[in-house]
């Protein structure tokens, strides 16, 4: 059993939000220290994949006055608005560093079992069709991706089929990691319900009919991951080291302007 | 190139060493465990890097992972095409697909790289 430390945080701003996720990878990283998280925005967010473009935020206008951060990992914008969002970080010695993909679908599955059990059915995006063999990626390099991630779709991501169109679907679940010299970050983000600030996206509330227990979720999924990465909760706050990384992180780079707008 | 004649770092960065300039690319054990490359940020020339800095970043579909600096010195040319053709490195990742061109520092070497043995050693431990 590896020993974790596991947060059940607060609403808190952007800027610490993604901070606090970079102090977890770099604790993996250099101390070898696993943690599970999950946390929510004091406020409607913006955040933008590693490598996408500011400027490009003008290409959703419902978003365009939120607060902005740019994320570690990769992949597209997500509005963090009725959603939550977990984050992982494992060492490089943990199993799962070394097969990046299993993380994803073990954190899916648990997200999907824990959604049926409120009585949401949500599947992986998987194939585009039975025949063709081929994952549904658009992740060719040359193609032209959606602006937000969940109008992106890849194989594992998790979405709900549209009532009354089999062939429409819509993202609920997505994912990205960074890899730091072995040790992992995974964050994803579960669409809640709709937001103002993206009204084209649906969300889980919107398929059930009503509100999703997340904390319900959050236990839930907590308790899988926990068991499946074989992990012992040894800590539930963040110690007085990782809490001033993660505010020196918070000033030096995730509220400045020279990190967010690198590109 | 043949694999078999390079250097590499644990961190899976290839060199390639004729004089004091080292050649500098991703093995292709690291290629293929990064699945989808969609984006490469190329080093900036005449930036100074060290051994298992961080020189540049690649992103797969899901995820983004840095490359580190397998020697020190300075970077003095970088592979501009790549970013515009990152097929090359899955299909010719010991040629058309290096990175990076660097200028050793005064003292610098590459006897801490493991040969080619010994890498592959590593890798079968992590596969």
């Amino acid at each position: 059993m590896t020993p974790c430390l596991l947060l059940i945080d607060p609403p808190q701003v952007g800027a610490w939000n993604m901070a606090v996720d970079e102090a977890l990878l770099a604790d993996a990283d250099e101390r070898g220290a696993a943690a599970v998280r999950f946390y929510r925005w004091s406020e409607p967010t913006l955040s933008l994949g590693y490598f996408q473009a500011a400027a490009d935020r003008q290409l959703h206008p419902p978003s365009r006055d939120l607060p902005m951060v740019r994320r570690q990992s990769g992949g597209g914008a997500l509005v963090h608005d009725r959603e939550l969002t977990y984050s992982i970080a494992l060492p490089a010695t943990h199993p799962f560093a070394r097969r990046p993909p299993s993380l994803y679908r073990l954190v899916h599955d648990a997200l999907r079992d824990a959604l049926a059990a409120q009585g949401v059915t949500v599947r992986t995006v998987g194939c585009c069709a039975e025949s063709c063999g081929e994952p549904q990626s658009g992740g060719d390099a040359g193609t032209v991706e959606p602006f937000l991630c969940f109008e992106r779709r890849h194989p594992i991501d998790l979405v709900v089929a549209s009532a009354g169109d089999a062939a429409a679907s819509s993202k609920v679940v997505g994912s990205a990691q960074r890899r730091r010299r072995g040790a992992l970050l995974q964050h994803g983000s579960v669409l809640l319900e709709r937001s103002p600030a993206a009204p084209e996206l649906p969300g889980l509330a919107e398929a059930r009919g009503r509100a999703i227990d997340h904390e319900e979720i959050v236990r839930n999924v907590a308790a899988t991951v926990l068991a499946a990465l074989e992990l012992v909760v040894q800590r539930s706050a963040l110690s007085d080291p990782l809490r001033q990384t993660a505010a020196r992180l918070q000033a030096s780079k995730y509220e400045s302007a020279q990190w967010q707008q690198r590109r | 190139m043949n694999p078999a004649d390079l250097k590499y770092a644990k961190t899976h960065e290839w060199v390639s060493l004729a004089g004091d300039v080292a050649t500098v690319g991703i093995s292709a054990f690291a290629i293929e465990a990064l699945t989808d490359l969609v984006f490469m940020e190329l080093p900036v020339v005449g930036k100074q890097v060290e051994p298992e800095q961080p020189m540049c970043e690649v992103e797969s579909v899901k995820a983004v992972s840095d490359v580190y600096a397998p020697v020190a010195g300075e970077v003095i040319e970088v592979n501009e095409s790549l970013p515009d053709n990152l097929e090359v490195l899955g299909t010719d990742p010991y040629g058309e697909g290096w990175i990076a061109k660097i200028r050793l520092a005064a003292g610098a070497g590459t006897d801490h790289l493991l040969d080619h043995a010994a890498y592959e050693k590593q890798c079968a431990e992590e596969g």
